[in-house]
């Protein structure tokens, strides 16, 4: 299975993304997945999006504009109070992403 | 990186830019963090408010990019009244927050261990209660060390 590329965002671009994308690193690796991150401030999510070839978002502060990849919301994973649910969604969304690419 | 010195029990403070402002205060007192670091947090929590659900109450995360930190460390605050904070996923949308940590992080990567760490007590609803319950720094202390070494 390929690399996936993910976009982390929050206020700072540094701090909370930098948590979700550690743990997400952690949480996908024991499914077999493996992912790279960019943590970046809510301004330069559509920047980075038409210029670089990300999967999805996942984000801690809202995000505005039309992201044309799906948008997850990664408060939930940060507390931990919606951990499985969170990571639920990423799978789905993982194995839309995949199985568009397969057809 | 968390110190006695950076505890305050029952903070009196009665908003989140007095309770941000008497934590930075310890962080330039011990010289871990540049002067423009208590303006660049207010500044970055008015944009982008750090709130976040836990178990029965809300805990704030304040912090600003590493260009305004000289040194890591983490400051915490219990408070006698809850606080008002804007909750990181709905900026409009005010909570009252009842246990602050300020973050001062001065290189991310460096130190996704202590985020990580963080992270942890942040989603241990025991631990959180019981730094909220405490009546000593050292008290503290055990609870954030046990986890944050």
């Amino acid at each position: 299975m390929r690399t996936l590329n993910i976009l982390t965002v929050c206020g700072s671009g540094t701090i909370s993304s930098t948590m979700v994308a550690q743990k997400l690193k952690e949480a996908l690796a024991a499914d077999g997945i493996s992912i790279t991150t960019t943590e970046v401030k809510p301004t330069q999510v559509l920047g980075h999006v038409e210029q670089g070839n990300y999967d999805f978002v996942v984000n801690t502060t809202p995000v505005s504009g039309n992201i044309p990849i799906p948008v997850i919301n990664g408060v939930g994973f940060l507390t931990g109070l919606e951990e499985e649910e969170f990571l639920e969604e990423v799978r789905q969304v993982i194995s839309r992403i995949l199985n568009n690419e397969a057809n | 990186m968390i110190r006695p010195e950076f505890v305050v029990l029952q903070s009196q403070a009665s908003s989140a830019e007095e309770v941000i402002r008497e934590l930075s205060e310890l962080f330039l007192r011990h010289q871990i963090v540049k002067e423009s670091y208590p303006e660049a947090v207010l500044n970055r929590e008015r944009e982008y408010p750090t709130a976040l659900p836990g178990k029965g109450f809300f805990v704030a995360i304040p912090h600003t990019d590493s260009s305004h930190v000289l040194e890591s460390g983490i400051a915490v605050a219990t408070l006698q009244t809850p606080v008002r904070f804007g909750l990181m996923s709905d900026p409009d949308k005010l909570v009252d927050v009842s246990l602050v940590f300020l973050l001062a992080v001065a290189d991310p990567r460096e130190h996704l261990a202590l985020l990580k760490r963080l992270m942890e007590i942040l989603s241990d609803t025991e631990r959180l209660q019981k730094v909220l319950g405490a009546s000593s720094a050292d008290e503290v202390l055990d609870v954030m060390q046990t986890s944050i070494a």
